[in-house]
């Protein structure tokens, strides 16, 4: 019986090393590959993460459909704004907001960073689709908005810039 | 709600406008911009004013399509020029106003812009410390496209009202700029008034930030 206990106590513990080998062997081909580091890694300090993956790596992104981001991107969408062009009647840019309007105004009062990202069209959209979705589900990022915009390619991602 | 936030201020800005639009010098030769079709160009003119109260226009000064400016000096009171595609004052107009009241034309008092339908919008000048304020904080907020950098404070304000208004056919693509410069505006030192196709008085455009469940909504509170 203690054999057996000796025995299985070993198979445990080489099992978890190699688990654990295993998945960090893995999370460091994903950040060799494309840069992406998970939230989890931030210890929640998500404009860390944002700027990591989204501005100072935006090149994984930019070129590609939007989609790409969305899949990586593990910060719930709160809300989000369609940015009109000055001179003619098309969205060149759409905005996400990670925090409620009011949690915006608390951050920025506070100087903190609000966290808003701009992402930027390579083509940008004429239709009035974008902006009956964006009504109907009063600023609410839903599957419907995000089924309309994920197949856009990304021009560039910016942060909106408060100058604290 | 409309009326419900004209101050004396604001009906003041109404008729400072409205007054000037109505100067002989100025509106004889406002009629040529009116009749400008949006194909055309831009057209800008100045007004100086004297000592003695005398108005003096300049001469047309020609542009591109979405372009168009003209000398400035201690003598300049106001300006004119069309916007061909009908949009209410741009970044620029804004920018470049406020520049010129806190430089070279500081007794500059409005600035205008004439749409092919016969609208009309004015920059009315009422506070000069407030409006070297705004220009400090936002000077570099033109995007090249000539609209608010949408990375900055203002862009995204301007942004987020706009597309609260936007809703065509029944609010139009100008109506809803015009209504998020409005909101931008406030605190800048400078309010924006505009005259409807068929009226001859400038009237405050006004918008106000409301906040339900933490999300904001935006509604007029123009001047009647």
């Amino acid at each position: 019986m203690k054999n057996y206990i000796l025995i299985m106590g070993c198979l445990f513990i080489t099992c978890c090393g190699m688990q654990n080998r295993g998945i960090n062997l893995k999370y460091n081909t994903n950040m060799k590959e494309d840069g992406y580091q998970p939230l989890s890694d931030f210890k929640n300090d998500t404009i860390s993460y944002i700027k990591d993956n989204f501005i100072k790596h935006k090149s994984n992104y930019i070129g590609k459909e939007i989609k790409n981001l969305l899949n990586d991107l593990e910060l719930p969408i709160k809300i989000y704004y369609l940015g009109i062009d000055p001179n003619v009647e098309q969205y060149y840019y759409i905005t996400f907001q990670f925090y409620n309007d009011s949690e915006v105004d608390d951050k920025v009062r506070n100087k903190v960073d609000p966290l808003i990202l701009n992402i930027f069209l390579e083509n940008p959209v004429k239709t009035t689709i974008p902006l009956s979705i964006y009504k109907k589900a009063n600023k609410n990022w839903t599957k419907d908005a995000s089924e309309f915009w994920e197949t856009q390619k990304i021009k560039d991602i910016e942060m909106v810039n408060h100058k604290f | 709600m409309a009326g419900q936030c004209c101050s004396a201020e604001d009906q003041q800005a109404g008729s400072d406008a409205t007054n000037i639009n109505n100067i002989q010098a100025i509106s004889n030769q406002l009629d040529t911009l009116y009749s400008l079709p949006s194909s055309a160009n831009e057209q800008y003119f100045s007004v100086d004013k004297d000592v003695n109260n005398n108005y003096t226009p300049s001469a047309f000064n020609g542009g591109s399509q979405s372009n168009a400016s003209g000398n400035v000096g201690p003598n300049l009171y106001t300006d004119f020029h069309n916007h061909p595609s009908g949009n209410p004052p741009s970044t620029q107009d804004i920018i470049r106003l406020g520049g010129v009241v806190g430089g070279l034309s500081p007794n500059q008092v409005a600035s205008f812009t004439i749409a092919p339908d016969g609208t009309a919008y004015g920059l009315v000048v009422v506070d000069e410390a407030k409006l070297e304020t705004f220009w400090n904080a936002n000077n570099n907020a033109v995007d090249s496209n000539n609209g608010w950098n949408p990375n900055s404070n203002i862009g995204q304000e301007h942004s987020k009202v706009f597309n609260d208004f936007y809703d065509p056919p029944s609010v139009s693509y100008q109506e809803a700029y015009a209504r998020a410069t409005a909101f931008i505006l406030k605190e800048s030192g400078l309010i924006l008034v505009k005259k409807d196709t068929n009226s001859t008085t400038f009237k405050k455009i006004g918008t106000n930030k409301e906040t339900t469940g933490g999300t904001d909504t935006y509604k007029e509170s123009d001047c009647n």
